[in-house]
């Protein structure tokens, strides 16, 4: 599986949809994860990706980060 | 000299606070206050401070790994509006451990819920505006949370049509307390309960419609230099209603009845305002 699929399916398990019609270039706000959730999504992805620092993570997520090209661009930093 | 110390605190605030951007407001308001029967005008502006952690955990973190967190909270009030706020200074370091717990679905799979718990130790600094009455204390919290969010359909584009968020738990402050007013101290003891509950219903632009907060809490006063307070227990509940009127402003109405440190001023407020976002 790759990081993409891996990302969208932690992404749609806070949405109704199925993970392939996530579309990681849309921001990643209300319309996708409620802001209330936004803890438990950082946690997600802190587990499913050891390697990444979770502080960096969580600050950037609720100022910098917009959407999941943002996150797959750390991650790809981080894996290759 | 008081001057000088207000400024530090101003300055160590703003350091403190630069990275957090989101809760930045300006609130221009009518209060009528129960307590001298009289109405009074609020002004009140929120400076890049980080949130409290009741209100929403998160935001900027010193430290973060393996769900255990760092976070330094500052809340400064320090308006004219004596009687509309507790009017304090609270200075806090958060240190926590946080249990995610596992999301689950409803049927129609349109509602994500949570259930997620917390434990923190906190030292604490609290201190009226002239500091004549000041607290140092360390504070121990078991926080439960509770968050549910529905979405409008299982088609794109999906939004978030309502969410709730129910924050309950039990905490006990130990510490010491100075007060300048009686020229005493003492050994400063609570136990208590802390609630915090808030409702956002969303429009099809995304935005918040409706936002509807109550959030408090009520303790025991085991130790406390006597002369500041003949109760036994203490507390505060504050509930507000925002709904948005145009574009990043909204009207608001809000209730405060109760007390809180550092002095135990009873507060009993009615408020409406306008609060602008920006």
């Amino acid at each position: 599986m790759t990081n993409q699929e891996k990302l969208q399916k932690i992404i749609a398990a806070y949405t109704p949809l199925d993970y392939t019609q996530i579309d990681l270039k849309r921001t990643i706000k209300d319309n996708y994860i409620a802001s209330a959730f936004k803890d438990n999504f950082c946690h997600d992805i802190c587990i499913c990706w050891r390697s990444i620092d979770t502080t960096q993570l969580r600050n950037d997520m609720f100022v910098k980060l917009k959407t999941g090209d943002d996150i797959l661009k750390i991650l790809n930093y981080l894996v290759l | 000299m008081k001057a000088l110390k207000i400024t530090f605190i101003l300055a160590l605030t703003a350091f403190y606070s630069k990275n957090a951007f989101a809760q930045d407001f300006i609130r221009l308001g009518v209060a009528h206050d129960f307590q001298k029967s009289k109405v009074v005008q609020t002004f009140s502006f929120d400076f890049n401070r980080t949130e409290k952690v009741d209100e929403k955990k998160g935001k900027f973190l010193l430290f973060d790994k393996n769900d255990f967190y760092l976070l330094p909270t500052s809340d400064v009030n320090i308006g004219d509006g004596v009687t509309s706020s507790e009017n304090n200074i609270l200075f806090q370091l958060n240190l926590g451990k946080a249990f995610y717990g596992k999301k689950w679905k409803s049927k129609d799979n349109l509602t994500t819920k949570v259930w997620n718990k917390a434990i923190e130790f906190n030292p604490s600094y609290n201190s009226d505006k002239l500091f004549s009455e000041k607290l140092a204390y360390g504070q121990a919290k078991f926080l439960l949370n509770f968050i549910s969010a529905r979405h409008n359909g299982s088609v794109e584009p999906i939004y978030v049509k309502t969410e709730h968020s129910i924050a309950t738990g039990l905490f006990t402050n130990i510490g010491y307390r100075y007060s300048k007013t009686y020229d005493k101290d003492n050994l400063y003891s609570t136990f208590g309960v802390l609630l915090d509950y808030k409702t956002r219903l969303l429009n099809s632009k995304n935005e918040e419609n409706w936002v509807f907060k109550i959030s408090g809490n009520y303790y025991f006063i085991a130790s406390d230099v006597s002369q500041l307070t003949t109760d036994k227990f203490g507390g505060i509940i504050k509930s507000s209603i925002d709904r948005l009127a145009f574009t990043k402003t909204y009207l608001g109405i809000s209730h405060k009845y109760g007390n809180d440190n550092p002095s135990y001023k009873y507060v009993h407020t009615l408020e409406l305002s306008l609060k602008i976002k920006y």
